[in-house]
């Protein structure tokens, strides 16, 4: 009945107005229709060999793990394991690096103890970030500090780092430090990493780095680095 | 049985508002459903069934079945996406967006425009897929000169459904800053609202009576910067801007009114594939094509 008579409010609008350029309905409100929708054939078909291909490839050993992997705060070794395969896979390109910061958010998963697929690094790093190598100064570095202090510790790694802030207390002093490029581009509010003094995208995938560091170490090790030094 | 099922489907449409059944206008009037996506980011399965925000929701082959349903139902359907078809799932890191592709082609996607992510392959990685593609990419703010994309990628194109002439063009986001330099080197990024005006004028020129956008701006930003809104306000010959990037779950088409005062509309499905959109069309001249109504269709 309301509808009918709209429609005839409708009507008597429409021929008094001009269609060109005037639309005549009410953009409607959300009909959000749950249809039970069941698979197309020729879809799902499409899909199979994909899926059982991908199966195959995510279910590839690549490594094993001694223990539960649990990211925590202040430090984990979860987050160490993941840094300093950062660190490697930096240091792999043949740049000098110092140290390793990633973020806590950006560890998506847990590792279970036992074997390691490719599929349980996709789910620890789902991310197609990029490592990226950063310059910084000393007076940056205590930037950072005093934020990873702030954020209650990030996952973390290092070379020489502890010695250079021993031997190199001026300001001149600069530290290159690994980072996920999401960061470097200021993610998780690292405003300080977008005014470093230099920056190298290494085009690496933090994955990429990962699935390496645990071919390379098996079984992965466990090591526990606390956050700061 | 089609008009019985047309006047369900208005009073469902409606909700309250205003709409006219179609016997009102005559035989003669023309109806185009519009169906669309974007951002589904690889999303070729549905999410899991204990997924926190989105349980079992999405999915490819759902999708394949309510467009089927619905060109079963239709004679005049377009099926679009709005760029950002890559990039979410292990389906895109393994086999580089081939099999997203070829869905699509099973689908019966007419068109789609160009995401930041669709270029997460480079240029090479888009190129390699491209074969697996039936239907067009279209792009008109990019210039492709020197690429391997160069004559690859049209800026718009013409479609004939009934009585609809649909004119059909794309515009994407700035690159820079978003996408690495490498993975896009060589793209050149022109100015959407101003290329959007030009190509939008050119296809009113032609005679076409429906002319839609699809964009991969994003709907809506805090700051200045150009976004579906801004483009709607600026336009003057587009009617429907169908838009991403934002992963702006939008209920109805949200109307705009365009620089000339008249309104437009803009419209976007969230994201990974857990909406179909559904904006229909009529007409009954060759000059004008107005907003019938519209549903935000989920898959599940």
């Amino acid at each position: 009945m309301t509808l009918h008579y709209k429609s005839i409010i409708l009507l008597l609008s429409i021929t008094s107005c001009n269609l060109a350029t005037q639309s005549y309905v009410q953009p409607t409100s959300n009909i959000n229709i749950t249809n039970s929708l069941t698979n197309d054939e020729a879809v799902s078909n499409m899909i199979t060999p994909y899926k059982k291909g991908m199966s195959k490839a995510m279910n590839e050993v690549i490594g094993f793990c001694p223990a539960f992997l649990e990211k925590e705060k202040p430090s984990s070794i979860l987050g160490s394991f993941m840094a300093e395969a950062t660190l490697q896979a930096a240091a792999s390109t043949g740049e000098k690096v110092d140290f390793c910061l990633l973020n806590y958010g950006g560890i998506r998963s847990t590792l279970d103890s036992g074997n390691i697929t490719i599929g349980e690094v996709f789910e620890i790093m789902p991310f197609e970030n990029e490592i990226t190598i950063l310059t910084l100064s000393k007076a940056q570095m205590d930037t950072l500090y005093t934020v990873i202090a702030k954020k209650g510790g990030e996952p973390f790694a290092n070379r020489n780092w502890q010695e250079k802030t021993a031997n190199h207390k001026a300001n001149s002093a600069s530290f290159r430090l690994v980072t996920n490029d999401y960061m470097a581009n200021g993610g998780d509010n690292y405003t300080i990493l977008t005014h470093a003094k230099e920056r190298i995208d290494t085009g690496i995938k933090i994955r990429d780095g990962l699935i390496t560091y645990i071919k390379a170490h098996n079984p992965l090790p466990l090591i526990y680095k606390p956050s700061r030094n | 049985m089609n008009r019985k099922d047309f006047i369900k489907q208005a009073s469902l449409l409606a909700a309250g508002s205003a709409l006219a059944p179609l016997h009102t206008f005559g035989q003669d009037r023309d109806r185009l459903v519009i169906l669309h996506t974007n951002d589904w980011h690889s999303h070729i399965e549905p999410f899991a069934k204990d997924h926190k925000r989105y349980p079992a929701q999405g999915g490819a082959a759902r999708r394949a079945t309510l467009v089927k349903q619905i060109r079963q139902e239709y004679k005049n359907v377009l099926l679009l996406d709005s760029g950002d078809i890559f990039q979410g799932t292990p389906y895109f890191n393994y086999y580089g967006g081939e099999l997203e592709f070829k869905l699509m082609s099973e689908m019966g996607y007419d068109y789609a425009t160009l995401g930041n992510h669709d270029f997460d392959g480079g240029i090479d990685g888009l190129v390699k897929q491209l074969p697996h593609a039936n239907f067009s990419f279209l792009n008109a703010n990019y210039d492709f000169k020197n690429t391997k994309l160069q004559g690859k990628i049209k800026p718009y194109s013409i479609v004939q459904k009934g009585k609809f002439k649909i004119g059909v063009f794309g515009v994407g986001i700035e690159l820079n800053g978003l996408v690495p330099k490498k993975l896009f080197g060589g793209i050149t990024y022109n100015d959407p609202i101003k290329i959007a005006n030009e190509v939008a004028a050119e296809l009113r020129k032609k005679g076409c009576n429906l002319i839609i956008c699809l964009s991969h701006l994003g709907f809506n930003y805090k700051s200045n910067k150009v976004s579906d809104k801004v483009l709607a306000k600026m336009s003057s010959n587009i009617d429907l801007i169908l838009g991403g990037h934002t992963h702006t779950f939008l209920s109805s088409p949200q109307p705009i009114l365009n620089q000339n005062g008249r309104e437009i509309f803009i419209n976007q499905t969230g994201w990974a594939g857990i909406n179909l959109g559904r904006v229909d069309y009529e007409t009954n001249n060759a000059k004008t094509a107005t907003l019938h109504g519209s549903t935000m269709l989920n898959i599940s």
